[in-house]
């Protein structure tokens, strides 16, 4: 009774307090909003490369441009020859994803054997950048494949029967070329990626963003709910509650329970927002969600009265919260997928909790499993909430 | 809740405090007394002496290196509950918060006394009217002057109606006006059959509310009765107080041999001496002064007092300590 | 002397507090550091990745005639040394085994190799797909194990098309078939195929890759450099906050009224409170630009530039520190200032995004409605190694904005402290 009396207390006082709707609300929609727009996959996926035939005719290079045209991951803009001084600038304005210079020579190059390198512009630090590269390098090389081809077909030829005249020559070369081309054209053998998924649904940015943003905030929220613990302290109103019959562990728990409960909330009301408003399918294990989300909380409260018994005035909490929120976000995966991180970052990223919630909500929302999946996870972060709770009443200060 | 019975409300044996035994900091040594239903104890003594890490065990705050606090009957070290249902405890800084009204805190530390239901509406009602404030009851403590503050500290600790009200320093850093207001309170309470642990490092409040006043000093009760036994102590002495023309110092040197001063000594710009018969001093003290040339400029001659029962026992005055 | 006298308390008080120092220079290091650690690897010319998990499941079967398979030739491919940074690959049999495996997070792809690929592939009679599996989370390692696997399958179908080529035009022209011909054809066209792939020791080269971006130093990342500014500019701001909020402070303390009450004029006083934040954000700025260019070897720019960019940061965060502080009643509510108001400012400003590659451009505009975002837009263009000239309109704007900052919090801190 004690107990609901102090969490009572405390969520008038969070309630009071304005600064709680930004930290708990406001913030934490705002940037699911922002990081689900920014990571999710634009419309038009296609890549934009704009291309400058500088090679003039040659059949090669007309090839290039038209198979570059047919592929299915690139939209062409052609441009015009004097346009080639600024796309360097265009590119990294976004305007483009890359730019490709077909090189004067080119065809003829390819023809005697010694290509010479075409030019590309294109950004190696991002994916967009290194996945116009891959296609560009792909065409390339089929092209150069079949003139390739022609070649041996031609020299072949050539010690048997010689040509009768440099254009038999060449109409022979153009013919084994637009086969070899037409061979590629109807390939035989195609390769597909096949996400593993019991999801009906797509995956979409907020996949990502929405457990993401959950974990960051669960941790950004203990500025307002751990301050108020360091608060009670010191103003002394805590040392006050235990000249009452209220005991240690009454105190200590109101304060937990109250974390627990702001937390859980913010979860909810994030986990409904995902759900209703960016089709995320957190009811598709409802029971596992509810688990996930209890022990998230559970976790977070723990972090928030270790940060409360560890730390003595406001500013500190404001310090080590944001400095816990800064290394659990980051290294749980909340920001970006552990996938695209460096080895070291990733490895030390599957020892941090955060990066289990991460994983358990995907483990429904993106990977369609079930509530048996998210076991794994509430336990990892259940286990940790266990040695930070240890911790925390163990160095728990009351005056 | 009251039960009337003869039997001591709280019972204080043998407290002693040692902070990181075994070498640390002893901070009480040893403290026992008791206090009668009804009665009011001051615990009077200079800052650091050890009170309010008594009143600390004393409310369960602090767990004891030694020694026990019966409280009604309840030891706090195994009945710390039902001890603490006893006590009213308003502490030394005031602890309220601040971004609640009046009433929510009083409702809030009510229920944690186990008030619920009409019960407590009514008595959070008469502990506004008590403390003055029934008629901010809705406004933000941190509006609050720091007066007000005070006697909502100290409202606090009177809702559930304890048998024991403990005050650590209520009247320090605040105005006179509200300093009286808390003295009225304690002694209306009082009369009103409360009984109450008062600390404090003013003889003047010591002297004027309390039944039993116990000295402390280095983590001890050096001296412990009513106002009139201790003074006694110090015995039939007069303490005069005289303000020269020359520094105090120079006036000692030449007072200091006088036939019949047992004490002289340089306080607050003064010089203070003490004697059998003070009265019959004075001719006798002017004729040395006038022939050294010294001008004695004024003259007074006090009655003991507690400062000098703090004095005669520890060689030191409470208020320089 | 008497302002010095206040700049030099006020810079003492400032790092004197743990706090302070934690905020103005290890947090943003830290945070860097912790990039670093996430996406070092792209600096260092190596994927920046961790090596993908892959498991074969091969099921070609042999076609008779034909000594080579196609799946064991792609696994080879896969296993090879110059691939083992990206992928490490282990054989399973069944496709339910390696299902089993991913969802067990085992592996993170698992690439199932058809029964009639060989056929497909070298006789070209049947059609054929090659499922790549990958758990849903996973958006790069597929495309990149995709694009190596179809750059392999360029090579067979281009070694077929050559032979067939060959043969058929060697046909056209009353030729007999001849096996020991196609293999010729084979090895020559392998051979050019090698001579285009460096990992297996070719120097040709189809593309030449450069990056728009060039910057100043070849060892500086721009990836990195990007979002150490991101956090210097965030930790600046931050402090410039810091730096103001002690005229809360010392109001609460008692002390300003107390040095009101002494011979300086007030004005000395606020001036004291401005000074010594720039002086403060000055020396953080310092201390991050060398520390970090010598932790993580950052190239920040032409000195110039990155003096401009550097100036234009210092007015604008002490100026911005000072105006939002100026808004504040109590230090109680600094906390919400500096948490959140600094936070979204940044964040629509843009710091926390920069190293995002390819954002809509949209954000970039949008990040100039903050002075944040003006901020990161002068150290982008000093690590652009651009000159001196394209620096001078976000300095401008920068030193208007410091300005206005400037003029309006003091005039409103005045009126409260009048």
């Amino acid at each position: 009774m004690r107990i609901l009396t102090i969490i009572a207390k405390n969520l008038l006082q969070i309630s009071r307090d304005w600064k709680s709707s930004l930290f708990l609300v406001a913030m934490p929609i705002l940037f699911t909003v922002f990081f689900g727009v920014v990571t999710a996959q634009p419309a038009e996926s296609r890549l934009t490369l704009a291309v400058l035939n500088a090679a003039g005719g040659g059949s090669p290079a007309v090839e290039l441009v038209k198979a570059l045209g047919d592929s299915p991951a690139l939209r062409l803009i052609p441009l015009a020859g004097d346009e080639g001084a600024g796309v360097e600038e265009r590119v990294r304005q976004g305007e483009w994803n890359a730019a490709l210079i077909v090189v004067p020579g080119w065809s003829e190059a390819a023809w005697s054997g010694q290509p010479i390198p075409l030019q590309l512009v294109a950004e190696s630090s991002n994916l967009q950048g290194q996945a116009a590269t891959a296609a560009v390098q792909s065409a390339a090389k089929r092209i150069l494949g079949a003139v390739e081809a022609a070649r041996l077909a031609a020299e072949f030829l050539e010690v048997r029967k010689p040509f009768a005249d440099t254009a038999a020559r060449n109409v022979f070369l153009q013919g084994v070329m637009a086969r070899s081309l037409a061979q590629f054209a109807t390939s035989p053998l195609s390769v597909e990626t096949v996400p593993m998924t019991l999801s009906t649904k797509p995956p979409s940015g907020y996949a990502q963003a929405s457990p993401g943003i959950m974990v960051q905030f669960a941790i950004f929220g203990l500025l307002t709910s751990a301050t108020l613990l360091v608060m009670e302290r010191k103003t002394r109103t805590m040392a006050r509650l235990l000249t009452t019959p209220a005991t240690r562990g009454e105190v200590l728990l109101g304060h937990g329970l109250t974390i627990f409960l702001v937390t859980f909330l913010q979860e909810l009301l994030l986990v409904l927002l995902g759900q209703l408003v960016f089709g995320l399918s957190y009811f598709s294990a409802p029971g596992g969600t509810l688990l996930l989300m209890v022990s998230l909380a559970l976790w977070t409260t723990s972090l928030g009265l270790l940060i409360g018994a560890l730390v003595r005035a406001e500013e500190q909490v404001i310090l080590w919260g944001l400095a816990a929120m800064f290394f659990f976000s980051a290294l749980g995966g909340a920001w970006f997928p552990l996938e695209i991180a460096g080895p070291g970052f990733a490895a030390i990223g599957r020892w941090i909790p955060t990066s289990w919630a991460v994983e358990g909500f995907q483990n429904i929302i993106v990977r369609g499993l079930g509530d048996a999946s998210v076991l794994l996870p509430s336990a990892i972060l259940l286990g940790v909430a266990a040695l930070f709770f240890a911790i925390a009443v163990w160095r728990f200060r009351y005056d | 809740m009251r039960q009337e019975t003869n039997d001591p409300v709280l019972e204080v044996d043998g407290l002693v405090k040692r902070y990181d035994p075994p070498k640390g900091v002893l901070a009480v040594d040893g403290v026992s007394f008791s206090i009668a239903p009804g009665e009011v104890f001051s615990l009077l003594g200079p800052n650091g002496a050890g009170k309010t890490t008594t009143i600390s065990m004393i409310c369960g705050l602090l767990s004891p290196t030694a020694g026990d606090a019966v409280i009604g009957g309840y030891s706090i070290r195994r009945q710390p509950a039902q001890a603490k249902m006893l006590m009213g405890v308003a502490p030394q800084e005031v602890a309220v918060y601040g971004d609640l009204s009046a009433r929510e805190n009083l409702s809030f530390f009510g229920r944690m006394y186990g008030l619920r239901g009409e019960k407590l509406t009514e008595r959070v009602g008469e502990v506004l009217q008590t403390i003055g404030l029934a008629d901010r009851a809705r406004e933000r403590v941190a509006k609050f002057s720091s007066g007000m503050k005070r006697r909502l500290n100290i409202g606090i600790a009177l809702l559930h109606q304890p048998h024991l009200l403990i005050l650590d320093e209520p009247t320090v850093g605040i105005d006179p006006q509200s300093r009286r207001h808390i003295l009225d309170e304690v002694i209306a309470l009082n009369r009103a059959g409360t009984s109450v642990l008062y600390t404090t490092h003013y003889m003047e409040e010591a002297q004027e509310l309390s039944h039993t006043i116990a000295i402390m000093d280095h983590g001890r009760i050096i001296a412990c009765g009513s106002h009139a036994e201790l003074v006694k102590q110090v015995g039939e002495v007069d303490h005069l107080e005289l303000v020269t023309s020359q520094p105090p110092e120079q006036a000692l040197e030449v007072w200091k041999d006088v036939e019949g001063i047992t004490k002289s000594f340089v306080q607050d710009g003064k010089t203070v001496l003490w004697a059998r018969a003070g009265d019959a001093l004075l001719p006798r003290l002017f004729e040395r002064a006038a022939s050294v040339g010294l001008r004695v400029l004024s003259v007074q001659v006090q009655e003991p007092n507690l400062e000098s029962v703090f004095l005669h026992l520890t060689g030191r005055a409470l208020r320089d300590t | 002397m008497l302002l010095w006298e206040l700049v030099w308390k006020d810079l003492r008080r400032m790092f004197r507090s743990p706090f302070a120092v934690g905020m103005a220079f290890i947090a943003p290091l830290f945070i860097t550091g912790l990039l670093v650690l996430a996406f070092g690897g792209i600096s260092s010319g190596s994927s920046g990745m961790s090596a993908i998990r892959l498991v074969v499941v091969d099921l070609d079967q042999m076609i008779p005639g034909i000594v080579a398979k196609a799946g064991t030739i792609v696994t080879q491919v896969l296993s090879a040394p110059a691939l083992s940074s990206l992928f490490r690959v282990s054989a399973v049999s069944n496709e339910e085994t390696a299902r089993r495996m991913l969802s067990g997070r085992e592996a993170d792809l698992a690439l199932i190799l058809p029964a009639d690929f060989s056929q497909a592939a070298f006789i070209g009679d049947a059609q054929t797909r090659l499922i790549i599996l990958h758990d849903p989370t996973l958006q790069v390692s597929p495309q990149i194990l995709r694009s190596i696997v179809n750059d392999i399958l360029d090579n067979f179908l281009g070694s077929r098309s050559a032979v067939s080529g060959a043969l058929d035009a060697l046909q056209a022209e009353g030729f007999s078939p001849d096996p020991a011909l196609a293999d010729q054809v084979v090895q020559r066209y392998l051979v050019w195929v090698n001579s285009l792939t460096p990992s297996a020791g070719g120097s040709g080269q189809v593309l030449e890759t450069r990056s728009p971006t060039q910057p100043v130093s070849s060892k500086s990342n721009p990836f990195l450099a990007l979002a150490m500014a991101g956090m210097m500019i965030y930790f600046v701001f931050y402090s410039g906050a810091a730096a103001s909020l002690s005229i809360l402070h010392e109001k609460e303390e008692g002390t300003l009224a107390r040095l009101f009450v002494t011979p300086v004029a007030k004005a000395a006083v606020l001036g004291g409170k401005v000074l010594s934040a720039l002086l403060l954000l000055v020396i953080q700025v310092v201390v991050l630009l060398v520390s970090s260019s010598l932790l993580f070897g950052i190239s920040w720019g032409f000195p110039v530039s990155v003096v401009l960019a550097s100036v234009g940061l210092v007015a604008c965060a002490a100026g911005f520190g000072l105006f939002l502080m100026s808004w504040v009643s109590s230090s109680r509510q600094v906390g919400t200032v500096m948490g959140g108001v600094l936070t979204i400012t940044a964040m629509v400003g843009g710091l926390f995004t920069v190293s995002i590659p390819n954002m809509p451009k949209a954000f970039q505009t949008a990040g100039l409605s903050m002075p944040q975002g003006w901020a990161l837009q002068a150290f982008r263009l000093s690590l652009n190694g651009e000159g001196v000239l394209p620096e001078l309109l976000p300095l401008a704007v920068l030193l208007a904005l410091a300005v206005v900052f400037f003029v309006w919090g003091l005039a409103r801190f005045r009126r409260r402290l009048a």
